[in-house]
């Protein structure tokens, strides 16, 4: 008796380890999830403009980045607060080799203090460490002329470097013009780079003629205002439409990876959703139970082929038959798409809807069927009027799952998607045609390619984190759905 | 008068009838064409599940061999077999069974038996039935973030072990619990009147009832998680190793090859791993996740014609 | 009974792993962990020397660069292999652990550029190649060839050639707009084959002697001489397009992993460097 006790004591308490090691297995992925997503807030925001001084017919009025007197002023992660480590910062020739090269000139300071100037630490380039959103950051920039320049105007003319654009950075740019040389009269300059990001503006010329005339030029200040906190701001990039996080001024932005995985979602649910309702019914309601004995473990086996399988299978043979289909219209250069990892994703969640579909139909009471029956209608009204309606709850379980299964399947994405983030395009139909068969990308695979080579710990690693946080919150407000959903069926029937 | 308003009423009705009969006739088509419908879409499923096993198994067949089977990948990947991918397949498999069964088991009980009581039971019941359906690469994120950084297991059998088991616990424990729920209650009502405490019953009558059940549902998750590649991705894969098959203490803080990953890198790689080999691989890889499946499939005829 | 049954299921499984843990052998291990880039490359050096020296075994993993290099900080592997020098942060990082970062350049890899067979432009400049490539250049008379629109195309963002691509010519600046990713090198060699104004890059190997391709020469700067990405050239770093592959250890290697890195250092590990199709660093 006493070892009965004892062992009846020892599965209680077993049971309750299980029950409390479920409960924190729960509470560590929401936790950990949470924690390593901190590091994509302590991301940084580069960015970076290009000032020339031009005369009036500059042959790079078009495209200041060829213009080889142009300065960089840029905060990025190549850039360095101190001078010893910004070997990429170009010193400006000397005064001897500028006369004879370059009649207009721009030049910047690694100091953004007005009295620490000094004419022989000027650089063509001021590249600084970026910084959080809280901090602003402010250039000094000199424009002057040298002696050989002949011609009463210049222009000083600005664009965004090269892959930056502005609207990823939470700053307000202003160009404002410090100080005026002596002798020049000129109106207060001040722009707003955020709604003028690229443009010139004449001045008149005043030429330098030793290096210590060279501080005493136009004096130009690049200002980045701060507008809002570093969290605010990372939430705010996170949901632009751009994912580039490994360029120079490196844009997160999810919304593309969201997108087209909202979008094989819906679209593999439109294939499988009549074709795995329609089987379940037949199933359930036509099926003769030898059928359905065979027909169980059929379906088991088509849920138990590997995903990896599943893609190779999409990408050896589907993706080529849709690359031929569409090749002379849209120069599809291979078929790797949405389309094509709608197709295989179709495959991979039908068994499942099926199985699930068909559960919650035969949960249905055979005294409505019968009642139905009596009252003569076919089996076809049978089935719209009284078994899909009393089944319905059930039904939308099931899919719910599907929906959940599919948003967060990694490895028909990754190897069938293309691997190209795009927002999707519907304005024209060759648009939306283009958009369903043309290279795209994931949230799931996105984590997967990337995650083998990010830094540790750094903000590229903590926003791949929330990429899986979005994915598990995205999954588990489905999931709860569909188990609301379910118990309903439950209580209904 | 009166013989002409019958002879009205009979032209009625036959009118009437007449359109009854065509609509009867419409339902019956109707009826057909939907039912042939639904009919043809089982039968696609079906077609569907044969053509892809034909062609995968037509791509694959003439790779498999026993050489294929048994030797390590020699020449650059380009050449020799698969083996120590598929041991480690099945070490990844053996340790996460032995880790999730016990611990899934003893979880659905906890959760039929107080599954609907207190308030934490039901958050940690929707938190199941949520896990359940969470995306692996999540699992494979949470596993690298806590295991293999937060533990320091590395990237190594253990951590694939300990990733996998909380990948396929959560449909273990549903199964579990729903299993356990389908014991007739006429069943347990029995114990209970023989004096038995309610830990026996559980233990002693529902258990053993539902236990077919859970164990379809146990090998099903175990084949899921065989075929995965996402959760041991950064946790337990490695791509090559002329070790010999060193198995010990230390074999735990080891990765290990595996079959999804040697396809996910052979994808990533491509042109290293000859086509012929990746088409054998994935068929290597189906047959062990079927022969999991078959096992299952087993077990429940067999249990099935027990007890009905 | 069932119950009994399933207990002896676990135990058995149990017993099997116990079993296996018993036959244990004494081996000494290497472990290199790291860059994707260069997983083929470590695994031809394994194969070849688990031949050369049997008693030691090598193990190799990839996942990417920084997943070794995370490794090598945390202590978990014995060689962490890198296509990339490691950022300042992350020697930092080992510092702060005790780990000494041991830098060793194993081999050198180079891309080719190629041009459909029937351009006359033989030669352009890297600055010229990053302009293409950002979308600034759009047509071939613009880096003095014939009035043809430029067709971009590059490997997809799966492959490591994009982000020594990315990095290296375009120094991490965005693709432009027209840009087509090709899911593999031969897949790229083939479109610009067929493409007038067609733009691609890769391993020399794939485009050497291939019908209807060309192989540019690159210049470093305006005014330099171009060269052919040839052995010779990437070897004496003349040719502009080229990196490192290192292998990365905590302080000075000892004992079987000095052996590994001397055998793959010397003339018979570095021969299989070009097997694999990148340059080895001394002829």
């Amino acid at each position: 008796m006493w070892r009965t006790r004892l062992f009846d004591n020892l599965v209680q308490a077993a049971t309750w380890m299980a029950g409390g090691l479920l409960i924190l297995t729960i509470l560590a992925v929401f936790y950990y999830l949470f924690a390593e997503s901190q590091y994509a807030f302590a991301r940084k925001f580069p960015f970076g403009f290009r000032v020339a001084l031009q005369p009036l017919n500059s042959e790079y009025r078009d495209d200041i980045s060829m213009d080889p007197t142009a300065s960089l002023l840029a905060a990025h992660r190549e850039g360095s607060d101190e001078l010893d480590d910004a070997e990429d910062a170009t010193r400006l020739p000397l005064h001897e080799e500028l006369v004879s090269m370059q009649p207009l000139v721009t030049a910047t300071a690694q100091t953004a203090d007005l009295n620490r100037l000094r004419p022989d630490e000027l650089f063509r380039d001021c590249m600084r460490a970026p910084k959080r959103a809280e901090q602003g950051e402010r250039f000094l920039l000199l424009a002057f002329a040298m002696p050989t320049y002949n011609g009463d105007t210049m222009e000083l003319a600005w664009e965004p470097d090269v892959s930056f654009d502005p609207a990823y950075a939470p700053y307000e740019f202003r160009l404002r013009l410090v100080r005026a040389p002596e002798g020049v009269r000129i109106d207060p300059i001040e722009v707003n780079l955020n709604q003028q990001p690229k443009g010139r503006l004449a001045l008149p010329v005043w030429k330098a003629h030793s290096p210590e005339e060279y501080l005493k030029g136009y004096l130009f200040e690049l200002e980045a205002r701060p507008t809002t906190t570093t969290t605010l701001a990372t939430i705010q990039q996170f949901l632009k439409p751009d994912w580039a996080p490994t360029i120079l001024y490196a844009r997160f932005g999810m919304l593309p990876l969201l997108l087209a995985t909202l979008l094989i979602t819906a679209l593999s649910m439109l294939f499988a959703t009549p074709l795995g309702i329609a089987a379940a019914v037949y199933l359930s309601e036509q099926a003769s139970p030898r059928v359905r004995e065979w027909f169980k473990p059929i379906l088991e086996i088509l849920a138990a082929i590997p995903t990896v399988v599943l893609g190779y299978f999409g990408v050896m043979l589907i993706a080529p038959w849709l690359q031929r289909l569409f090749a002379e219209g849209l120069q599809l250069t291979s078929g790797r798409g949405l389309l094509a990892t709608a197709l295989m994703m179709t495959v991979f969640i039908l068994p499942t809807i099926i199985s699930l579909s068909e559960d919650a139909l035969r949960a249905v009471p055979n005294s409505l069927r019968e009642g139905a029956e009596a009252l003569g209608l076919t089996l076809a009204e049978r089935i719209r009027l009284v078994i899909l309606p009393a089944a319905k709850s059930g039904l939308i379980a099931a899919l719910l799952l599907g929906v959940a299964r599919v948003m967060g399947e990694t490895m028909i994405v990754w190897i069938l998607s293309g691997g190209t983030p795009t927002m999707p395009d519907f304005s024209s139909p060759t648009a939306a045609l283009g958009t369903l068969v043309k290279p795209t990308r994931g949230i799931p695979d996105t984590i997967a390619i990337e995650m083998g080579n990010v830094e540790f710990e750094s903000p590229h690693y903590g926003h791949l984190f929330l990429l899986g946080l979005t994915l598990f919150v995205l999954t588990l407000g489905i999931n709860l759905l569909g188990f609301v959903y379910r118990k309903r069926a439950q209580l209904q029937l | 008068m009166q013989t002409e308003a019958t002879l009205t009423g009979i032209a009625q009705r036959s009118e009437w009838e007449q359109r009854a009969a065509r609509r009867d006739a419409q339902r019956l088509r109707k009826n057909a064409l939907l039912t042939t419908l639904f009919g043809g879409m089982g039968l696609l499923t079906t077609l569907l599940v044969f053509a892809l096993i034909a062609v995968i198994a037509y791509k694959g067949a003439p790779t498999l061999s026993w050489e294929f089977l048994t030797q390590p990948p020699r020449e650059g990947m380009s050449a020799g077999g698969v083996w120590p991918m598929i041991r480690g397949s099945l070490l990844l498999m053996l340790g996460t069974f032995l880790l999730a069964t016990p611990l899934g088991i003893f979880g659905g009980v906890c959760l039929a038996e107080y599954g609907e009581r207190s308030r934490i039971m039901r958050f940690m019941h929707a938190s199941v039935a949520a896990l359940a359906g969470t995306p692996p690469i999540v699992y494979g994120l949470f596993g690298l973030a806590i295991f293999v950084l937060k533990f320091h297991f590395g990237v190594s059998l253990l951590a694939g072990w300990c990733t996998l088991t909380l990948f396929s616990l959560p449909v273990i424990v549903l199964t579990t619990e729903t299993a356990l729920k389908t014991a007739p209650a006429a069943l347990i009502d029995g114990g209970l009147a023989l004096g038995l405490s309610r830990w026996q019953t559980l233990w002693r009558i529902a258990l053993p009832y539902a236990l077919s059940g859970i164990l379809t549902g146990v090998i099903l998750s175990l084949g899921r998680a065989a075929g995965e590649a996402t959760p041991v991705l950064f946790t337990a894969s490695i791509y090559y190793s002329t070790a010999q098959l060193t198995l010990g203490w230390e074999t735990l803080r080891q990765p290990v090859a595996n079959l999804p990953y040697y396809l996910a890198e052979g994808y990533r790689q491509p042109g290293v791993v000859p086509d012929h080999l990746i088409w054998g691989a994935c068929l290597t890889l189906i047959m062990l996740v079927l022969l999991l499946n078959a096992g299952a499939i087993f077990i429940r005829s067999r249990t099935r014609r027990r007890y009905l | 009974m069932t119950l009994k049954r399933l207990a002896i299921v676990l135990g058995s499984g149990a017993a099997l792993l116990g079993l296996t843990a018993s036959s244990w052998l004494s081996q000494q291990s290497i472990t290199i962990k790291g860059s994707d880039t260069m997983l083929i490359l470590n695994q031809r050096w394994a194969e070849a020397y688990g031949r050369v020296n049997p008693r030691v075994s090598v193990s190799v993993t990839g996942g990417g660069s920084s997943i070794g290099i995370n490794a090598l900080i945390n202590g978990v592997t014995d060689i962490c292999a890198a296509s990339r020098p490691m950022r300042k942060s992350e020697v930092d990082r080992a510092r702060s652990r005790g780990v000494v970062v041991n830098e060793i350049p194993v081999a050198l890899d180079g891309l080719a550029i190629c041009v459909n067979a029937s351009n006359p432009v033989e030669s352009l400049t890297l600055d010229q190649l990053r302009r293409i490539y950002i979308g600034q250049i759009t047509n071939w008379k613009q880096v003095g060839g014939p009035d043809l629109p430029i067709v971009v195309f590059s490997r997809d963002s799966n492959s490591g050639t994009y982000g020594f691509f990315q990095q290296n010519v375009l120094r991490n600046q965005n693709w432009g707009r027209g840009v087509r990713f090709m899911p593999s090198t031969s897949e790229e060699a083939r479109e610009v084959a067929r493409t007038l104004g067609g733009i691609g890059y890769g391993g020399a190997a794939y485009f050497k002697n291939r019908p209807g391709l060309k192989i540019l020469k690159i210049a470093a700067k305006e005014g330099d001489t171009a060269y052919a990405p040839t052995e010779e050239n990437v070897r004496s770093r003349k040719y502009p397009i080229w990196r490192y592959l290192y292998f990365y250890t905590n302080g000075r290697p000892r004992g079987e992993v000095a052996n590994f890195i001397n055998w793959v250092l010397s003339k018979e590990g570095q021969s299989l460097v070009e097997e694999v199709g990148y340059y080895s660093l001394n002829p």
